[in-house]
C-alpha cells in the first residue's frame, strides 16, 4: 500500500510513483483503480505516464545486455502451432496470405546455425568463468547481487548443457546436411554433364541446321530456275502450238487446194484424153458402130443395153448399161467381156471386165488396145465371171455383140 | 516468400506498408521468439504471453503506416510494443484477479509515445541510458533493473533482495524519476519533484 504522507512527498510525487508503476504493469488492488481514476482527470499525469512509459518500453529494453536478450529468446519456446494460430487469428483481423505463409521459416540459414551455437557456448563459458572470477575477487559484494549472480551462473550451466545437446543436435544436422550437400553436388554434376552434352549436340545441330538451309536455298534457286525454265518452254509450246494449228489450218487449206487442183488436173487429163480418144475415134477409118441390147431365154428384149466402138487392129470400147449390178457384186464376181475370134469362134479370148464409168447413169466401160487381136475379133460377149477371172466363160452370156464389117468408113 | 525473407527489417515494413500481408509472416517467424521471451517474462504465463505476442505483431500490422525507417528500427519497435503490451496484460490481469467480478479494460492499445521520441539513433539511445544507468545507486539500478529486464514484480524483488515492498517501490520510482531526468531532453522533466501539485 502507498504511503506517501509518510515518505513527505507531494501529492502529485504520489501519483507520479503510481504512474511508474501502473506503466510497468505493476499495480494492483484500490491503487490501480486510483491511478487510472485520476489519470483521467489530471493531465500532467498523463504526460508523466507517457514519458514514463516511453523510458521503460523504449529507451530501457535498449540498454539491456544484448547477450541478457539473446539468452532469454534462445531459451523461449513458442507453444505448438502457435503460428499457425498467429496467421488464423491474422486473416480474421484482415489480413491477406499468400499460400506459401502456410510453410513455416527456419529460423536462419542452416550452415549458420551449428557456428552460432558453438559461439554462443564459447561465449557462456567466457561468462560464465568471468562471473566466478568476478564472484572471488569480489567477496564482500552484497548478498542480493552474490544471489543474483548465483542463480545467473546456475542458469548459465543449464542453458550450456541445453546447448550442448543442441550442439550434438546441430552436428548430426549438419552430417545430414552435408550428405544432402554431397547428393545435390552429385546432382548438379550431371546436370552440368547433361548441360554440356545439350550444349553440344545443339552446337552440331546448328552447323547442320546452317549446312540444310544452305542446300535448302541452292535447291529452291534451282527449283526457281527450273521454273523459269519451265515457264519459258510452256510459252515456247503454246507459240509452236499455235504456229503448229496455224500450219495444219494452212495445210489443211494447201491440201484442200491441192485436192482441187490434183481433181481438176485429173479431169482436165480425163476430158483431154478422152477428147483425145473421141477425136481419135470420130477421125478413125474402118469403124464399127454397134447397139447390142441383150435378150432373156425367151427371146424377148432385157434390160440392159450396150455399144461398141471398134476401130479396126487398133482400139476397141464397150459400153454397157444397166447392168444388173447386184446380182455379180454380193457373190465377187464381175462382167468379163469376151472375144470371138473369126478363126476360132469356140475360143473366146478374154478381153477384160467391164469397171463402172459413169455410176449414176448406170454405165460401165472397157477399153481395149490390142491390135494383133483386135484385127481377129469377129464378135464380143459378156458374162458373169469370178473377179480373179478365168480362162473360159462359164457364165450365161449377155450383150452379144457381132461385129460384122466396118459400117464407118 | 523466399524472396521475402532476404529482404531486412526496414524492407519487410516497406513490403507491409504496401498492404503484402507475406511480410508481416516474415516478420512474425524473425521475432516472434523475441516478443515472446519479453512477453513471458512479464505476464508468466504461457498462453498470455502467446496472445500478447500475437497481438503486438497485429499492432504493428495496424500501426504500420506510421513506421518511419528513419526514426529507429524495427526491432527496437517490436520491442517497444512488446514491453507495452506485455506491462498492460499483468496490469490487466493484476486488476482482474482483485476485480473478480469486474471488467476491466486493458489499456492504450499503442504504446504510449512513438519511438524515438527523443531523436536519438538506437545506439545513441542506447549509450545514454547505459551511463544514466551508471549514475544510479546499486539499489535503484539493480530494483529497475530485475523488473525491466527480468519483469519481476515488486514483491519478488522485495523476497530477492529482503528488502521492504515499500523500499524496492521507492528505489524504482526514484531510480526511475532520476532516469527520465538524465535522459529527457526536456528542461522542465528534469525535476518533477519541483513542479508542485496535480492540476
Amino acid at each position: 500500500m502507498p504511503e506517501p504522507q509518510q515518505r513527505g512527498t507531494t501529492e502529485h510525487e504520489h501519483y507520479e510513483a503510481l504512474c511508474a508503476l501502473a506503466v510497468g504493469g505493476l499495480l494492483e488492488g484500490e491503487e490501480l483503480v486510483d491511478s487510472q481514476a485520476h489519470l483521467k482527470d489530471c493531465g500532467e499525469c498523463r504526460s508523466d505516464y507517457l514519458d514514463l512509459s516511453r523510458l521503460i518500453t523504449l529507451e530501457l529494453p535498449q540498454a539491456q545486455g544484448a547477450f541478457q536478450q539473446k539468452l532469454a529468446e534462445m531459451r523461449t519456446n513458442p507453444l505448438p502451432g502457435s503460428r499457425q494460430s498467429f496467421l488464423r487469428r491474422a486473416r480474421a483481423e484482415g489480413v491477406v496470405f499468400s499460400p506459401e505463409v502456410e510453410t513455416p521459416a527456419r529460423s536462419g540459414p542452416w550452415y549458420l546455425r551449428p557456428i552460432a551455437g558453438l559461439i554462443f557456448v564459447a561465449a557462456l563459458i567466457v561468462i560464465a568463468v568471468s562471473l566466478k572470477v568476478h564472484h572471488v575477487e569480489a567477496p564482500d559484494t552484497a548478498r542480493a547481487k552474490d544471489a543474483a549472480v548465483t542463480q545467473n551462473i546456475a542458469e548459465l550451466e543449464r542453458a550450456n548443457s541445453e546447448l550442448t545437446a543442441n550442439l550434438s543436435k546441430l552436428k548430426q544436422s549438419l552430417a545430414m546436411d552435408q550428405h544432402e550437400i554431397q547428393n545435390l553436388r552429385s546432382q548438379l554434376g550431371n546436370a552440368a554433364t547433361t548441360a554440356e552434352n545439350l550444349r553440344r549436340n545443339g552446337e552440331q545441330s546448328s552447323s547442320h541446321t546452317v549446312q540444310l538451309l544452305d542446300e535448302s536455298r541452292n535447291q529452291e534457286k534451282l527449283l526457281a530456275e527450273a521454273r523459269d525454265e519451265a515457264a519459258r518452254s510452256s510459252q515456247l509450246r503454246i507459240n509452236d502450238e499455235a504456229s503448229l494449228v496455224e500450219q495444219q489450218a494452212r495445210i489443211t487449206e494447201l491440201s484442200n487446194k491441192l485436192r482441187i487442183a490434183s481433181a481438176t488436173v485429173d479431169q482436165e487429163r480425163q476430158l483431154a484424153a478422152a477428147g483425145k480418144d473421141v477425136q481419135e475415134l470420130m477421125a478413125s477409118r474402118q469403124l464399127h458402130v454397134i447397139d447390142v441390147r441383150d435378150t432373156d431365154p425367151n427371146g424377148d428384149p432385157g434390160k440392159a443395153f450396150g455399144r461398141v466402138f471398134l476401130t479396126e487392129g487398133k482400139l476397141l470400147t464397150f459400153y454397157a448399161f444397166d447392168l444388173n449390178e447386184g446380182s455379180v457384186l454380193n457373190t465377187k464376181r464381175g462382167f468379163q467381156v469376151w472375144a470371138v475370134p473369126e478363126t476360132a469362134k469356140d475360143s473366146p479370148h478374154s478381153l477384160g471386165f467391164l469397171h463402172v464409168d459413169a455410176k449414176a447413169q448406170g454405165r460401165w466401160v472397157l477399153t481395149v488396145e490390142k491390135p494383133e487381136l483386135l484385127k481377129q475379133i469377129g464378135a464380143v460377149f459378156v458374162t458373169a465371171e469370178p473377179t480373179d477371172g478365168d480362162k473360159q466363160p462359164t457364165g450365161q452370156k449377155m450383150l452379144y455383140a457381132y461385129l460384122g464389117e466396118a459400117n464407118h468408113r | 516468400m523466399a524472396q521475402l525473407k532476404r529482404l531486412t527489417d526496414e524492407q519487410l515494413m516497406t513490403h507491409l506498408q504496401e498492404g503484402q500481408g507475406d511480410a508481416l509472416a516474415v516478420l512474425f517467424d524473425r521475432y516472434q521468439k523475441l516478443v515472446l521471451s519479453i512477453a513471458l517474462r512479464i505476464v508468466r504465463d504461457p498462453g498470455e504471453a502467446e496472445d500478447v505476442t500475437q497481438t503486438v505483431f497485429l499492432d504493428i500490422y495496424r500501426a504500420v503506416a506510421q513506421f518511419d525507417s528513419h526514426k529507429g528500427n524495427t526491432k527496437v519497435w517490436l520491442m517497444q510494443y512488446a514491453y507495452h503490451r506485455a506491462f498492460n496484460r499483468r496490469q490487466h490481469l493484476q486488476g482482474r484477479e482483485f476485480y473478480k467480478n469486474t471488467e476491466l479494460e486493458e489499456g492504450d492499445t499503442q504504446p504510449a509515445v512513438a519511438h524515438a521520441t527523443l531523436g536519438l539513433s538506437s545506439p545513441e539511445t542506447k549509450e545514454l541510458v547505459r551511463q544514466s544507468m551508471a549514475a544510479l545507486s546499486d539499489e535503484q539500478k539493480s530494483v529497475i533493473e530485475m523488473a525491466c529486464y527480468e519483469g519481476l514484480s515488486m514483491r519478488e524483488i522485495a523476497e530477492r533482495t529482503g528488502d521492504s515492498f515499500a523500499s524496492v517501490r521507492h528505489h524504482y520510482y526514484r531510480g526511475l524519476q532520476k532516469l527520465r531526468s538524465l535522459i529527457s531532453s526536456d528542461p522542465d522533466k528534469k525535476s518533477t519533484a519541483q513542479r508542485g501539485k496535480c492540476a
